[in-house]
């Protein structure tokens, strides 16, 4: 540690230049993972939050909530907790109102006394008839406010707000599945749903006329979703390996214009092996210094981009990462061991 | 007993037609406390016969005593703490560890090696007249100070055998002769032994006893 603190103290300029590398690269990296997050949460805040298992969909919807219908009375008998079943259904929508833009919401019908509830930021839940619960992705609304949905002459009055539940990045608009009926099918009978939602304990047989997706296989075949992590994990992942390449070629460099110096060190008596151990202090404290700077970029980042950047981090995320990056820095470095252990100490005489 | 005992060291470079039969047959025996001068022309085999004493390399056949150890067929490792604890080296060219200042030089070797030194830093460095450059870095030493500073690198830790590669080449002549003196005068107060490679007449006035070597020869 001596030895590396040593070197790069008395050079600055070209371990600063390494240091500003990774930081580069490391704030890419968090910027990338940022958005990504970011995004995904937009696909699927509204679900997670049921902390639910699976759900029940009919078999032509090809996987796809959207295009899922099925009746009530198909439903198979379910074994379990009742309370740990609930229906769902669920249609894309346009919200708007006076005083509001038009915007696109995805409508999630529910009985409120299901685990299906969201949880609210401000108000209460629905008690009769076309009372509403929207989320605050939808700009400009407020408590006792009027709005109409798909364009329909009916009026709600929004009673409570939700903060990020959204739904294939639609902020969600919640009803009385009995509104949603109403709403979708012109009759306040419950007779049609999109989903049959199971956590805990609850369990049902899949028959042939329905499909039951994990929530994970669920969220995949949201439109778009999966494609979108792919890329993205792509893109991190390729990021990841391009730092131990260029901190291992600056390092590389680094070692074959030292040989000579390695070599009055061997002589003296100095061990491959310390010189290597110092090989890596340096990578370890470039790699710290850099993914730090780089979370100090994130951070700052987080501060000043606007709110409607779909930009969240995941601290476990960025410690992972992190954490990977200061490997990839220190697997740069090992590209140089086998170069150190091959200098030869009759290097510093300089032959004949 | 002798210090150090060198039995037919053979040095070959090369193969087939490129060979070089750098060391011929050398016999020597170094006792402690000597300070022995070896010269010759250029491409005798003087560079090549002292790093093989100092186990910078291997003979390609013979054998190296030291302290009645054979230590021609050590390993790297082992030869690295060979020379770490029990040789110096004063080279001709560069010497120094660059991003260390003076007295990080020293430093550096007080972490490695656990017990500490019968003399000082200071003490050496005031004796070889740097001192007062303790905190610079070699770059912007002269070649004398480098190179004194390179002696008492090379003192330090009472290594029991010293070899000089030309330690005085980069020196205008008074500071040679001075070099040579202070050299001499280790061998008297402390009993290190130095082998020293040297051109210069009055540099190897100042030896014990000198070797000449023609052809990879001793005579
Ligand atoms: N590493 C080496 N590879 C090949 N030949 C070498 C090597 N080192 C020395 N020689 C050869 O050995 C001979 C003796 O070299 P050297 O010991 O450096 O002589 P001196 O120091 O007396 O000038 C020369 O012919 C030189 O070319
Ligand atoms: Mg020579």
């Amino acid at each position: 540690m001596y030895l590396a603190l040593k070197e790069i103290k008395h050079a600055k300029l070209r371990y600063s230049l390494i240091i500003f590398t990774i930081f580069l690269i490391a704030y890419l990296i968090y910027f990338l993972t940022g958005l990504a997050y970011g995004l995904a949460n937009n696909n699927r805040s509204a679900i997670d939050q049921w902390h639910a298992k699976e759900v029940i969909i009919s078999q032509y919807a090809n996987k796809n909530l959207a295009a899922s219908e099925l009746a009530v009375a198909q439903l198979p008998p379910v074994s379990g907790d009742q309370k740990d079943t609930a229906q769902l259904g669920q249609m894309m929508g346009v919200v708007s109102g006076t005083g509001l833009s038009k915007q696109n919401t995805s409508i999630f019908g529910i009985a409120f006394d299901t685990f299906l509830k969201p949880e609210l930021q401000t108000g209460r839940y629905p008690q009769k008839a076309n009372e509403v619960v929207v989320d605050d992705g939808l700009q400009g609304v407020k408590l006792k406010q009027q709005i109409k949905l798909n364009g329909h002459q009916q009026q709600y009055t929004i009673v409570g707000i939700t903060n990020n539940h959204r739904y294939n990045t639609q902020p969600v608009t919640y009803l009385r599945l009995t509104d949603f009926s109403q709403l979708r099918y012109g009759t306040p009978q419950v007779t049609r749903i999109s989903a049959f939602v199971l956590k805990g304990k609850a369990h049902v047989k899949a028959t042939n006329q329905l499909t039951k997706l994990t929530i994970s296989q669920m969220i995949n075949k949201i439109p778009g979703y999966g494609p979108q992590v792919k890329t993205f994990a792509l893109m991190i992942s390729a990021l990841l390996v391009i730092v131990a390449f260029i901190v291992g070629i600056f390092m590389y460099i680094i070692t074959i214009e030292k040989t000579a110096i390695y070599g009055v060190m061997r002589a003296q008596g100095i061990s491959g092996m310390q010189l290597v151990i110092s090989l890596m202090w340096q990578s370890i404290f470039l790699g710290v210094i850099g993914i730090g700077l780089g979370l100090l970029g994130n951070v700052l980042t987080t501060i000043g981009l606007p709110a409607a950047v779909p930009y969240t981090n995941n601290p476990e995320l960025i410690s992972l990462f992190s954490g990977v990056l200061l490997i990839m820095t220190v697997v740069g470095a090992l590209f140089s061991i086998w170069r150190i252990l091959k200098i030869d100490p009759l290097d510093a005489i300089g032959g004949a | 007993m002798a210090l150090m005992r060198l039995e037919k060291i053979i040095k070959r470079f090369g193969t087939g037609t490129n060979q070089t039969m750098a060391l011929n047959q050398i016999d020597l025996t170094i006792e402690a406390g000597q300070f022995i001068g070896l010269t010759g022309p250029s491409g005798s085999g003087k560079t090549t016969l002292l790093t093989i004493m100092g186990s910078l390399q291997g003979p390609t056949s013979g054998q190296i005593f030291f302290n009645d150890n054979e230590i021609s067929q050590l390993n790297e490792k082992q030869r690295s703490k060979l020379r770490f604890n029990d040789f110096g080296f004063i080279l001709q060219g560069a010497n120094l560890v660059p991003f260390l200042t003076v007295n990080e030089q020293f430093q550096l070797v007080d972490r490695l090696r656990q017990k500490e030194g019968p003399q000082t830093a200071e003490q050496l460095l005031t004796t070889l007249g740097v001192w007062e450059q303790r905190y610079q870095y070699p770059a912007s030493l002269s070649g004398g100070q480098r190179q004194r500073v390179a002696i008492a690198r090379a003192l330090y830790g009472q290594p029991a055998l010293i070899f000089a590669d030309e330690p005085t080449a980069s020196l205008d002549s008074k500071r040679a002769l001075q070099v040579a003196q202070q050299l001499a005068d280790i061998t008297k107060q402390t009993g290190q032994t130095i082998v020293m490679v040297s051109h210069d007449e009055r540099v190897l006035a100042y030896t014990d006893q000198q070797y000449m070597m023609r052809d990879g020869q001793l005579t």
